[in-house]
């Protein structure tokens, strides 16, 4: 474990969620789209949330945020942030954290910005809301600070431009520039904040959030499903399968020895030179990622996909157990899995 | 909303259809000693100032008018969809037909029915024609609205590029989502028909008398309104009925396939 | 060869301006080879898909496919051309037709050629389903009843059941889950082996590209910049676009994690630069860079690059940057 993410978890977390459950409402009954998920972040840490479509990744950063849409009932479970419970407070106050000390960057911000509001006018707004006693006149200096800090170029006069006029790397330079403009962020929440960007704008992003969450100290969750965007940036992972967290761990530890069925697969099917030939069949996990109004199945979620699959899988769900300094793992079997995994890629 | 349309829309034809069975029908039989009676078991609905019986006119009047919606409706679907499919599939043939179209609908409804009854004169035929006229352009719209939306989707590429030509493409890939608003206009054109039918009949522009039509017998109707008033009630009720069953079938249409109600639904 | 593709831009007021999506490109391909196409949005990568597969037709230039040059001008000729280059889309839930059941969909080609007569239709199109990985009873399905990552093999089954000897394949998998991901790379492999097919591989995932690509080609505004055989492509890429392209892929190994990205600035759409079009975002521009548009020529055998100092960057040691 780095010392960074040592440190991260003896400091009280900035966010710490225990057993939440949130289910959509269908005509059918509940569909539970994330169960039981605890997850830790630490003053200053990025931790990577990993999982594919479904796998209740969004709706967890939702529910953190108090903007579930309307269908979505929290079944249980508590959101600790900084002391208060976000579950059990007032959505007023709720709505006070939000924009001031927990913050978003989300996946498009063509859909987030306003389209018939210029950029400066969506900066200050922000200001006008959580930081009334700044003047009107120092609202749009501090603006073009913030757009000078996320490396927008001619700041000043971006004030005066639309959304449309920028380029998708800019406009997620906004969104962040907005994300942070109040300059009390403890929380920054970005869900899939480079899906839509091309690499070398990607790499731009990416550095930038490095930089700002060393020099604004403060807590970032990344969502994506992404993996070389988790091992670029991420701390700490924690890997989400069919509403629940199947492993959580330090980046190097998981990608050195991933230790779920469910991440090892996600990693061996990459494509990565040297690991195996060109033209060469890439491993694969088989059968699909499970709709979340199928039925949650007895057992393991993951147990019809999983190459490993015993008795117990399909009878028992595993729990997710304590495997090592800052690791968790959701299998019955990771112990002996582990130890066979370890020789074959001393093989390799 | 969808099925009680239905059902009042089978129960008006049924009583066009069946009603000449079970009760003599005579709607043109004159006679002086039976004019203005009110309704009695002789004469269910009564009888107007020459004495014909108002339910065999009824009767006849409503097959005049189903005649004519659905003839008018048979054709603006015809044409409706076969020209806004090549307007939208073919820029060249959307610049005249979209003129044309559009051109049709800056006039108001029945100023432009009556314009062509006036020039055309008085007949059933040409009041099929003017209706025609009437709901084409909206088809047509509706219809190339869809075609465009569509044209340049996904799965149409992905059929061309396996080789469809594009009648194959407009009619089988495209078209299909093109169905649900197009019935939708065309359910709502028929209903507008068999007012407009109505309207023009009430002018003096319909089928030319004696034949009995809905909006003509309301239109004798009006100088008896105090003593007779069984004379209006009666077309007056099948035409709101008639307008009615349809407007719920369009209306049902639309929610059914409009996946943004649809989705409120659920 | 020398395909060019200019699309008119029309703003309310302002005078008709051209945008030149596909610019003088030219590609040869051998049978059995898989040639990637990669760039950022934007490059003309999926304008160039579209007139290969003939479904734009071309300003300039001429395709010479299997010896004879390409020509669409009647219907048998299209249908001959199309029934040997197929084109597979890039997401899945919108390029089958939706109101389609999947044994329609992959019969429709069949039909569309006339390959099978009727009675057969069914068994064949089950064949093609099995051949592709998916069980024959499928075929009574509609798209949005299967995964994304069956709705995929759909598209390639409807795209290969012709026999085709060229596949157009736009960004396959990027809609997919990284999951099901390396199903489908395998699927196309495979039928690739059995079927002794070429593919025109586009994708913006440079680690895929390096798996599968005999030949990479960089696009950049319309252009190719630089083409290589993949191997050497990934040792040893030439162009400063193209080792920008290397170094901001993200690696999924956090021991390996990149320094600050080579190149600033985004691309800016439709509006080449006079000289290098790459210049203002190049960290190697010089003088000549402003001046002259530097042609695409040879470095070494199969190797071409678009840049003045293209040559400087001989020796693979010369990068500091990580290759993926």
């Amino acid at each position: 474990m780095t010392n960074d993410a040592v440190a991260a978890q003896s400091a009280s977390p900035t966010l710490d969620v225990r057993g939440l459950s949130v289910a959509f409402r269908r005509r059918n009954g509940l569909v539970r789209v994330v169960r039981d998920v605890d997850l830790t972040l630490g003053p200053g840490e990025v931790l990577g949330l990993v999982g594919e479509s479904g796998s209740g990744k969004s709706i967890l950063a939702r529910a953190v945020l108090g903007t579930l849409p309307r269908q979505a009932e929290v079944l249980g479970g508590s959101i600790a942030f900084s002391g208060g419970d976000l579950m059990r407070m007032p959505p007023s106050q709720v709505r006070r954290l939000r924009g001031d000390r927990i913050a978003i960057v989300p996946q498009e911000p063509m859909t987030s910005l306003n389209p018939s509001l210029r950029i400066g006018r969506q900066l200050t707004e922000v200001l006008e809301v959580h930081r009334p006693e700044i003047r009107s006149k120092e609202r749009s200096v501090r603006a073009v600070e913030m757009l000078d800090l996320v490396g927008v170029t001619y700041a000043d006069e971006r004030l005066a431009q639309y959304p449309h006029q920028l380029s998708g790397g800019l406009r997620q330079r906004v969104a962040i520039a907005m994300a942070l403009i109040c300059g009390r962020v403890e929380l920054l929440i970005a869900d899939e904040p480079t899906t839509a960007l091309d690499v070398t704008i990607q790499a731009q992003i990416l550095d930038l959030f490095v930089r700002l969450q060393k020099s604004q100290r403060m807590s970032v969750l990344l969502i994506t499903h992404d993996l070389g965007v988790i091992a670029q940036t991420a701390q700490r992972v924690a890997v989400m399968y069919a509403g629940e967290i199947v492993e959580v761990a330090d980046v190097n530890d998981l990608f050195a020895s991933p230790r779920h069925p469910y991440t090892r697969g996600l990693l061996d099917s990459l494509p990565r030179s040297g690991r195996v030939a060109r033209k060469s069949h890439l491993p694969s996990i088989e059968g699909s990622v499970p709709s979340p109004s199928a039925a949650v199945r007895d057992g393991c979620s993951f147990a019809d996909r999983c190459a490993f699959r015993i008795a117990i899988c399909d009878q028992q769900a595993p729990p997710l157990d304590s495997a090592g300094l800052g690791r968790s793992v959701r299998c019955h079997r990771w112990a002996d899995l582990t130890a066979g995994f370890a020789r074959r890629d001393a093989l390799l | 909303m969808l099925s009680v349309g239905l059902m009042m829309l089978t129960l008006l034809m049924l009583f066009t259809l069946l009603t000449p069975l079970l009760v003599p029908i005579d709607p043109l039989g004159i006679s002086a000693v039976d004019k203005l009676l009110p309704p009695s078991l002789d004469h269910l609905l009564g009888t107007d100032e020459l004495g014909r019986d108002q339910l065999s006119r009824l009767v006849v009047g409503s097959g005049i008018s189903l005649r004519i919606a659905v003839a008018a409706t048979a054709l603006t679907a015809i044409f409706g969809i076969g020209l806004g499919m090549v307007s939208g599939q073919y820029p060249a043939i959307d610049i005249v037909v979209s003129q044309i179209s559009d051109s049709l609908l800056i006039f108001p409804g029945v100023v432009l029915a009556i314009m062509i009854l006036a020039a055309l004169g008085p007949s059933e035929l040409n009041v099929i024609i003017a209706v025609f006229v009437l709901y084409v352009p909206r088809v047509i719209r509706t219809v190339r609205a869809a075609v465009i939306e569509y044209r340049d989707a996904d799965f149409v590429q992905a059929a061309r590029s396996l080789g469809a030509s594009d009648l194959r493409v407009l009619v089988l890939h495209i078209f299909p989502r093109a169905i649900g608003p197009t019935m939708v206009q065309l359910s709502l054109g028929f209903s507008s028909a068999i007012l407009v039918e109505a309207g023009l009949s009430f002018l003096g522009l319909g089928a030319p008398p004696p034949a009995p039509t809905w909006g003509g017998m309301i239109s004798g109707a009006r100088e008896y309104i105090r003593t007779a008033p069984w004379l209006m009630i009666a077309p007056g009720a099948i035409i709101t009925y008639a307008v009615l069953s349809l407007n719920l079938i369009g209306d049902g249409l639309r929610d059914m396939l409009d996946p943004r109600s649809r989705a409120a639904g659920q | 060869m020398g395909l060019r593709k200019r699309y008119r831009l029309r703003g309310v007021g302002t005078a008709v301006r051209h945008i030149t999506a596909v610019d003088d490109v030219s590609i040869q391909m051998s049978v059995g080879e898989t040639v990637a196409v990669v760039g950022e949005s934007g490059c003309g990568k999926s304008t160039l898909a579209k007139l290969i597969t003939q479904l734009e037709t071309p300003d300039a230039g001429e395709m010479v496919f299997d010896r004879r040059p390409v020509r669409v001008r009647t219907r048998r000729e299209r249908l001959a051309f199309s029934r040997n280059v197929q084109m597979v889309f890039q997401d899945p839930y919108g390029s089958l037709t939706p109101h389609f059941r999947v044994g329609t969909l992959v019969a429709e080609p069949l039909r569309i050629h006339r390959l099978e007569t009727r009675p057969r239709l069914v068994s064949r199109v089950a064949e093609v389903l099995e051949s592709v990985g998916l069980d024959a009873e499928i075929a009574k399905r509609f798209p949005h009843e299967l995964s994304g990552g069956q709705r995929q093999r759909v598209s390639i089954a409807r795209a290969s059941a012709t026999r085709p000897q060229l596949i157009v394949c736009d960004e396959p998998v990027s809609a997919l889950d990284v999951s099901v991901r390396s199903q489908i790379v395998n699927l196309l492999l495979d039928l690739q082996r059995d079927l002794g097919l070429s593919y025109l591989f586009i994708s913006h995932d440079l680690a895929l590209v390096d798996h599968i690509a005999d030949v990479v080609c960089v696009m950049y505004l319309g252009r190719i910049v630089e083409q290589a055989p993949a191997r050497e492509f990934f040792a040893a890429p030439r162009h400063p676009y193209s080792r920008a392209l290397i170094a901001s892929s993200p690696v999924p190994d956090p021991r390996r994690r990149s320094p600050a990205p080579a190149v600033l600035g985004a691309v800016e759409l439709g509006v080449a630069p006079a000289g290098c079009r790459f210049r203002k975002r190049c960290p190697l521009a010089v003088a000549i860079c402003a001046e002259n548009d530097p042609p695409l020529h040879a470095v070494a055998a199969g190797h071409l690059v678009a840049c003045h100092r293209g040559n400087e960057f001989g020796v693979p040691t010369a990068f500091p940057e990580q290759s993926v």
